[in-house]
């Protein structure tokens, strides 16, 4: 088991170092490099001396790749720079806003991986009849609605039109829990669309694929009861899809509240990632994406090691 | 998984006997399927006819008696559906139902943009990963899972915000992201067909790498990528919305559905109709296209 743990970490530190460099470049695609954006309006008011100064004191002048090791020296000693919108440290900027971002991914996991597992299943069960087909066209339909729309019209219709659930605001868990799952509510069905959509099809399609082999047509013809069948044998095929799906699933919900937070106006990592953009605050936008990439990197090396310590036949793959 | 052919190549191995001695008798737990794998099902011409209509309203957009997307009736703002404007009209009084076909074009632009840089950078890099193995292939590899580590939007918006907003930066941006995917795929599809026999009589016969390569293993191996792509091309359209409506993508007042619905949604209540229609094309686009995807996953990878 050792062995497995520690070739998975052999693979991922190499992706999460390359992580790192890609988002260490990020700098270099700034029209003018990282002077000209920290100085804001351009270098046009300044002299070609002060600009050196400025870069020398920065440590511009050193090698690139030196330059990358003070960096990353900086981020693990947990300074990712200052903003250059409000001056003040990027780490102080992000800190409150990761706590809402957290709720609102953990509770669309939730709430996908329950009722899009279980509308999987019944897909699968039912893959010939009206039933099946209805699950496959809806959970095809919801994988192709695009989140923020949703967000948009459930607000609309929800918050505004019939005054049922808040359209926006967001109240912190630390306030008050009952008015923090109010709020929360309609972004995280909203969110879960997607997510539930694409882990019924996988386990759908993994399951099905289960109902037709041999052993199953063994287990019916032995008499085992349909929930024996359906739950004891073939639902253990869908164990894979399920610890796969949630690294991509964390991926996808990062990705969707960036905008989902912006209409629900709910202070977390994407409204602030949006404001970045408009304010053109370079360091804040950079460490943001450097917080996801190398937390999906370290989601995909967990549900890697779960899945081998699950199913056996990819844990010998492995250590052979 | 035994394949139809192990029972030729190994007649004596009993591994195959259900498959040699015919069709199984039917059990009635389990009805035939519906949809017979190899096919271009149903769901997927239905998706197909929409997508040739979409295409054909973006391409004739011009020609068709719809209003101008771009003129403002000022005393006709936030109007619901009338018989001058068939779908209402937006906040400064411009046809919704006009913007909504304009937008096509931006959104399909948007997506080609994104396949084409996608493709640009994806297939070489699978197809030397893949071929060339050993040191070249793990390096690649690593690349392509830390790229794949970033959710596409955020990192597009990175990208965005240092280059500048525009459709072009944004969706080659996307495409750029993309491409590991593509590159993961080709390679494993690579993988089996470097050392199949004609490669290797290819080989023998003095053909150089780079020809072997492009035209003999890759035409082999695209089959995956056809299917990726197209599934790539569904989410690209949904992402050039979402970039549209951050105002990352097409420029106002160029018709987008993206733009067109972050203008639209504050004025929910005064005219619904102007946040859904936009919304409405983007899941309907998506929709078509990806039933498309799963039409030719079936009959490219299945049969």
């Amino acid at each position: 088991m050792y062995r497995i743990i520690v070739r998975r970490l052999a693979t991922s530190i190499p992706t999460i170092f390359v992580s790192t460099v890609l988002v260490f470049a990020m700098r270099y695609l700034l029209p003018g490099g990282p002077v000209e954006a920290m100085l804001g309006g351009g270098t046009g008011q300044y002299t070609p001396k002060q600009i050196a100064a400025i870069k020398a004191r920065l440590g511009l002048d050193d090698p690139v790749p030196v330059q990358y090791w003070h960096w990353l020296v900086n981020v693990l000693h947990g300074n990712l720079g200052t903003s250059y919108y409000s001056q003040a440290p990027v780490t102080t900027v992000i800190g409150p806003r990761v706590a809402p971002s957290l709720e609102l991914i953990i509770g669309a996991l939730l709430v996908s991986t329950l009722v899009g597992g279980g509308l999987g299943i019944l897909a699968a069960i039912k893959r010939n009849r009206a039933t099946g087909r209805i699950v496959q066209l809806g959970t095809g339909l919801g994988l192709s609605v695009p989140d923020f729309w949703l967000a948009a019209v459930a607000a609309g219709l929800f918050g505004l039109t019939w005054h049922i659930l808040p359209a926006v605001g967001f109240t912190p868990l630390s306030q008050n829990l009952g008015q923090n799952i109010h709020t929360l509510i309609l972004p995280v069905l909203v969110l879960s669309v997607v997510t539930g959509s694409f882990l019924a099809r996988h386990i759908s399609s993994a399951m099905a694929s289960a109902l037709d082999s041999p052993y199953i047509r063994t287990a019916w013809a032995m008499g085992l009861p349909p929930h024996k069948v359906y739950l004891h044998c073939a639902l253990r095929n869908a164990v894979a899809p399920v610890v796969t799906f949630i690294p991509l699933a964390f991926t996808a919900l990062v990705g969707g509240t960036v905008l989902v937070e912006n209409i629900f106006a709910i202070p977390g990592l994407g409204t602030e990632i949006v404001s970045s953009v408009s304010n053109e605050d370079f360091p804040v936008i950079q460490a943001i994406v450097l917080i996801v990439g190398v937390l999906v990197a370290v989601l995909n090396l967990l549900a890697d090691t779960g899945l081998a310590l699950l199913d056996p036949r990819i844990r010998n793959a492995i250590s052979d | 998984m035994p394949s139809p052919t192990s029972a030729v190549l190994a007649p004596e191995g009993p591994t195959d006997g259900i498959a040699v001695a015919g069709p199984i008798p039917a059990i009635t737990r389990r009805p035939g399927r519906a949809t017979r794998p190899g096919r271009f099902g149903a769901v997927a011409r239905v998706g197909l006819v929409v997508f040739a209509l979409l295409l054909l309203a973006s391409l004739l957009a011009p020609l068709l008696p719809i209003r101008d997307p771009l003129a403002q009736t000022l005393t006709l703002r936030n109007a619901g559906p009338s018989w001058q404007h068939w779908l209402g009209t937006d906040l400064v009084g411009r046809d919704v139902l006009s913007r909504a076909i304009y937008g096509c074009r931006s959104a399909f632009g948007g997506v080609l943009i994104g396949i084409v840089s996608m493709l640009a950078i994806g297939v070489p890099w699978g197809l030397a990963a893949g071929f060339a193995g050993s040191v070249v292939d793990e390096v690649l590899m690593r690349i392509a899972d830390a790229l794949l580590s970033f959710p596409p939007l955020v990192l597009a918006i990175g990208v965005v915000s240092a280059l500048g907003p525009s459709i072009v930066h944004s969706m080659v941006a996307v495409g750029v992201i993309s491409a590991p995917g593509i590159a993961r795929l080709l390679r494993s599809a690579v993988l089996p067909v470097r050392d199949a026999q004609f490669v290797l009589i290819a080989r023998s016969l003095g053909v150089s790498r780079l020809r072997i390569a492009i035209r003999h293993v890759l035409p082999n191996a695209m089959a995956p990528v056809v299917v990726q792509t197209v599934a790539a091309a569904s989410y690209f359209l949904i992402v050039e919305a979402a970039l549209g409506f951050l105002g990352l993508g097409t420029a106002p007042p160029s018709a987008s559905w993206g733009a067109d619905m972050a203008s639209a949604y504050l004025y929910f209540t005064a005219n619904p109709t102007a946040t859904i229609v936009p919304g409405l094309a983007i899941t309907i686009g998506a929709w078509s296209v990806s039933a498309i995807g799963d039409g030719m996953r079936d009959v490219l990878l299945r049969a």
